[in-house]
């Protein structure tokens, strides 16, 4: 069963990844929606799922950035309502789990520095 | 052995030229806080250095300085006393004010002796002396007392004799010994005192430029920040920054402060008071010689001489310039308010005319000239008079009191220089006293600020760093 389980896993796992792969043309609100849906059915347990978190928090996070799509707080992604700041807390959450599971300092040092970069600027 | 020294200080300089976050954070962190702690010692040396440049001039020196000038103006005042004694006829003279003044004169130099004992801070070079002055007064008292005794048994020559052995006591031993003990406060005052003032204001220069150096490196700090965590401000590197930056300025200004108290004490009123103690020995010296002139005729020339020599030191005159000629001159210079710049005249009250800093003192210091010319005039009428054979006419100037006697313009004399000197010494104690209070608690108030700077700066990069701290 456990097994299945992982396979199951992993299936979800690369098809998100391919629906994030860099394409001609830019992912649309569908996509990001169906690999926000795929990725709820799997509970964030490695480095890969948090990283694939991270990942999709951050092409809708650029595609708002691009003005590609548009902000509106109905529509959620990972249960996160599509606004710019909501988008980033959640992506800088994301990548400083993703570098609890990090296999070396250095990953964990890029990720913690790639979640500040992400973050929305505070004062303090 | 060299690998094993060279090696981690490689391991150190490469690991600190990465760019990586936590290694550019530990960086800044050692960095400021080793900033932090370089000025906190420097800070506290400059104001210990401040202290001790006080402490040289208001408490260790100046005063011995003055000591041992009293001690020279007592001994030739008693010395004075001690001839209008032996001058009087013995009858008069258990009654005599000349007796009263001589033990007056004689506490005082005791109470001097010992101020000057107490303060002893530059070991034998000052301790000999004062040994010396101790053994000699005694010497000298003893010898005082039998030329009393000779002119109260009616013995003229006896006395006469004595007191040449009194003053050969006094002139032999006494001075030297309180010139002695002044020149080792004195030269240490002048090399201590520039040697600290350079340092103090080196010190003061190198600590104002650290502590700019600290708050440059602390706003680079925060820049930092800002740029790599998204962070605008870091608050407690901006509490370190602002009270660095108030604190810079603080003991910036309060140095400056203390030294320009220092400089008063030292350059306007200590140099006075010294040039002030200068004339009054001089001239005491000098009235000493005059009394002589009149007691001890055998010897006259030699008493006219140092008269004549004393005198010069006090107020001397270039050729083509004279007293009455430069008492016009600074009458003029003080009803305009000009600093006075009086051309040919030279000696120890013309340095106190070249310093003339404080209210009231240009006032004081003309009626010191004035006197003096008086004093002059009468000194030169009272050996005219005793050159014509006319000795008590001579002895009448030069005892009496009346207005045309020596004895009248140089109370004059000495009252107007007493009260330069009291102008002079206010103001070296009030400057003395600022110093001291600008000071106070400054070197402790550094090692607070320094304590908090690096307070802040742990606070301040800590969370960051612990942000790249990995559970175990």
């Amino acid at each position: 069963m456990e097994g299945e389980d992982a396979d199951q896993r992993q299936v979800i796992i690369d098809s998100v990844k391919s629906l994030l792969q860099p394409q001609k043309i830019a992912a649309s609100r569908e996509d990001l929606e169906q690999a926000s849906q795929q990725l709820r059915t799997i509970a964030p347990y490695n480095f890969d799922a948090w990283r694939l978190h991270a990942d999709l928090l951050l092409k809708a996070l650029r595609q708002l950035e691009t003005r590609e799509i548009q902000p509106d707080p109905s529509f959620t992604l990972l249960a996160i309502p599509l606004r710019e700041n909501d988008i980033r807390d959640a992506a800088e959450a994301a990548l400083r789990q993703c570098a609890l599971f990090a296999h070396s300092n250095e990953t964990a040092i890029a990720l913690i520095d790639e979640a500040n970069s992400v973050r929305r600027p505070t004062w303090f | 052995m060299t690998k094993i020294k060279i090696e981690p200080i490689k391991y150190i300089v490469r690991s600190c030229t990465q760019n990586v976050t936590p290694v550019r954070l530990k960086l800044f962190l050692v960095v400021n806080c080793l900033g932090a702690i370089l000025f906190g010692l420097l800070a506290v040396a400059t104001v210990q250095q401040h202290e001790r440049a006080v402490k040289t001039l208001g408490f260790d020196a100046a005063p011995s300085v003055i000591a041992a000038r009293q001690i020279k103006i007592g001994v030739e005042q008693m010395d004075t006393d001690l001839v209008i004694e032996l001058l009087n006829p013995s009858c008069q003279r258990s009654t005599s004010w000349a007796a009263e003044d001589f033990d007056k004169w004689r506490l005082i130099v005791c109470k001097q002796l010992v101020a000057a004992a107490k303060n002893i801070t530059y070991g034998l070079t000052e301790q000999t002396p004062i040994e010396n002055i101790q053994s000699s007064l005694g010497q000298y008292e003893m010898q005082a007392q039998k030329a009393l005794d000779m002119h109260d048994l009616g013995h003229h020559m006896l006395a006469v004799n004595s007191y040449r052995a009194a003053l050969e006591t006094l002139e032999h031993q006494l001075l030297p010994s309180a010139d002695a003990l002044h020149k080792a406060n004195a030269d240490a005052l002048e090399s201590s005192y520039g040697q600290e003032e350079s340092q103090a204001a080196l010190s003061c220069g190198f600590v104002a430029v650290i502590g700019m150096l600290l708050i440059g490196l602390l706003l680079v700090t925060q820049v930092y920040l800002a740029r790599r965590f998204r962070r605008r401000l870091n608050l407690p590197l901006l509490i370190a920054t602002f009270c660095l930056l108030f604190f810079v300025q603080k003991l910036y200004s309060t140095l400056m402060h203390n030294s320009s108290h220092l400089k008063v004490a030292k350059e306007d009123a200590y140099n006075s008071v010294i040039a002030l103690l200068d004339v009054r020995a001089d001239s005491y010296e000098a009235n000493a010689a005059m009394g002589r002139w009149l007691l001890d005729r055998l010897n006259a020339n030699e008493h006219e001489k140092t008269f004549s020599d004393k005198a010069n030191t006090v107020a001397s005159f270039a050729p083509g310039h004279d007293f009455s000629e430069t008492l016009e001159l600074a009458k003029k210079q003080y009803a305009a308010d000009e600093k006075f710049n009086l051309p040919g005249f030279s000696g120890s009250l013309a340095d106190e005319f070249n310093n003339v800093r404080f209210e009231g003192e240009g006032a004081a210091a003309l009626g010191a000239l004035q006197a003096l010319n008086d004093y002059r005039i009468a000194d030169a009428n009272m050996r005219k008079k005793a050159k014509s054979a006319a000795y008590d006419a001579a002895l009448a100037i030069g005892l009496g009191y009346d207005p045309h006697a020596a004895k009248f313009s140089f109370s004059k004399f000495d009252d107007a220089i007493e009260r330069t000197l009291e102008i002079n010494q206010y103001h070296f104690d009030r400057a003395i006293k600022e110093a001291m209070s600008d000071l106070k608690g400054l070197a402790l108030m550094s090692g607070g600020i320094c304590l908090l700077v690096l307070f802040c700066i742990y606070v301040g990069l800590r969370p960051r760093l612990f942000e790249y701290v990995r559970p175990i």
